[in-house]
């Protein structure tokens, strides 16, 4: 498991800014491939969609610090999964609201990981330049593959510390490990405290989704879009 | 020279990697050098030329990754039209780039197709709910996002090589200011139906979620306005879920 953890947040950071951009790192993207990989194709989904709205305002603009979301539902779907589930395949909420907290907490503290990452790469930057230069092409060429293999890594570095923290953490706090799992007595009760989590997130996100969309002007497509929702579920 | 379609889509694979050695003294600079080198070998073959346009290349540059193949194109066209590339006009042209590149690719791209390709994966998977499927339905998504942005791509490169230094006159077509309005007025339509389907999927008949649902959008709506930082805001709304469930059970509200 830890082999696909780093493998996905090498994956996930290069292409959240490093190259290609084809947006396999966004949450609804890499979250359930990854649940799926590891056998918990729910966990994935439960952060893919609570976690994808949650970030589209944090654009990698320009030098611009942002919060590495993707990096964050990735540790947190990681996190979750690695508690089995209760019987009848339900995972625990309050599982779910500790790794959503770390996964936040992940995003928020990756907003130091780009500028450094940066930092370093004016080295690579530089020789790759001067390489150039004095026509030395061969190592001008290992040099770019330095350069994509040191954002990788830093991806991956960044995401297996966070992981590995917030999972001693989950032991030491919350007494919870793959070999001693929630009760389902002590589940039952802390689910009932987190019932609300996934309405929350969910709400959150589209409360980020409005602040980008909804002005006075287009008020009435969204409700336009509201009733069409509604009509929907009700038939279907 | 001449710039043939497989050279399109060289170059605009090339330029995937605009970004691989982004640092603080010529952001994507070298990514440019990247992206441009195996043409600068055709349009110079002597070494002391080459020498000179790897310098051209490398200097300060930034845009919108998704919008750099037009500036890429332009470059290509200047080195190969032009006798003698003027130092002093070059890099300021090219800096001149920057500014209308990273806003409209941010506008278009960032601001625009990404939050709409996404907000509407998100409603489709609230919908089905079910991990089957789901390769089919992460390709789907990847191809819904990728197409237009390597038309674009492909287009931008065409564009930059045929009109090399005036490559900003591009940038002054209808379809982008129509893109602006087009994509708020879609974007409100998929919040109201993402609003529809939050409420009608888990939390229609359940007061005190819909209550949790509400607080957590008005909330990230309202910090998003204020421009308050969105970690601590998220924090928040995660962090009321169990005090809004505890006052709920002192109050005797049925919720669930």
């Amino acid at each position: 498991m830890v082999g696909w953890v780093a493998l996905f947040g090498a994956v996930v950071y290069l292409d959240t800014t490093a190259a290609f951009q084809f947006m396999f790192c966004q949450p609804i993207i890499a979250c359930p491939l990854y649940g799926m990989i590891i056998g918990r194709p729910e966990i994935g989904l439960f952060f893919g969609v609570t976690f994808q709205l949650l970030w589209l305002k944090a654009l990698p603009v320009g030098a611009a610090r942002f919060p590495e979301g993707n990096l964050g539902a990735l540790v947190a779907t990681a996190l979750a999964a690695t508690v089995p589930p209760l019987p009848g395949e339900a995972a625990s909420l309050l599982i779910l609201a500790y790794a959503s907290f770390a996964g936040l907490l992940t995003a928020g503290f990756g907003r130091h990981l780009t500028p450094a990452v940066r930092h370093g790469l004016r080295h690579f930057a530089d020789s790759y330049q001067s390489a150039l230069l004095k026509a030395r092409r061969k190592r001008a060429g290992v040099l770019f593959l330095a350069a994509l293999f040191f954002n990788a890594v830093a991806g991956a570095l960044y995401v297996l510390a966070l992981y590995f923290v917030f999972l001693f953490v989950m032991h030491g706090l919350l007494g919870v490990s793959a070999q001693i799992p929630l009760s389902a007595q002590s589940a039952e009760l802390t689910d009932k405290l987190w019932a609300g989590l996934r309405p929350a997130l969910l709400g959150a996100g589209a409360g980020i989704v409005a602040a980008r969309f909804v002005r006075q002007h287009t008020l009435r497509w969204t409700m336009g879009g509201f009733v069409i929702a509604l009509v929907v579920f009700l038939c279907l | 020279m001449r710039f043939h379609f497989g050279d399109r889509l060289r170059l605009a694979w090339r330029s995937l990697f605009v970004q691989i050695f982004w640092n603080y003294r010529a952001m994507q600079g070298e990514g440019f050098l990247f992206a441009l080198l195996p043409f600068l070998r055709r349009v110079e073959s002597d070494p002391e030329k080459q020498e000179n346009l790897i310098r051209l290349s490398s200097g300060f540059m930034n845009a919108h990754p998704c919008l750099a193949p037009l500036a890429l194109g332009a470059m290509l066209r200047r080195m190969a039209g032009e006798q003698e590339l003027d130092e002093h006009e070059w890099q300021p042209w090219r800096e001149g780039l920057c500014g209308p590149l990273g806003t409209l690719g941010d506008t278009l791209i960032w601001d625009g197709l990404k939050p709409l390709v996404f907000v509407l994966a998100t409603i489709v998977l609230l919908l089905l709910g079910t991990a089957q499927s789901l390769l089919l339905f992460s390709f789907v998504v990847l191809l819904l996002y990728n197409m237009p942005v390597w038309g674009l791509r492909l287009w931008e490169l065409k564009e930059g090589w045929n009109r090399g230094r005036e490559v900003l006159q591009a940038l002054d077509k209808s379809f982008f200011k129509q893109a602006r309005t087009w994509s708020d007025r879609i974007g409100a339509v998929l919040f109201g139906v993402l609003l529809g389907t939050s409420f009608a999927e888990s939390t229609l008949f359940a007061p005190v979620a819909m209550g949790q649902f509400v607080f957590g959008c008005l909330l990230l709506w309202g910090c998003m306005a204020a421009r308050w930082p969105l970690i601590s805001s998220l924090v928040v709304a995660v962090g009321f879920v169990p005090f809004s469930a505890w006052l709920a059970q002192l109050f005797h509200l049925g919720g669930w």
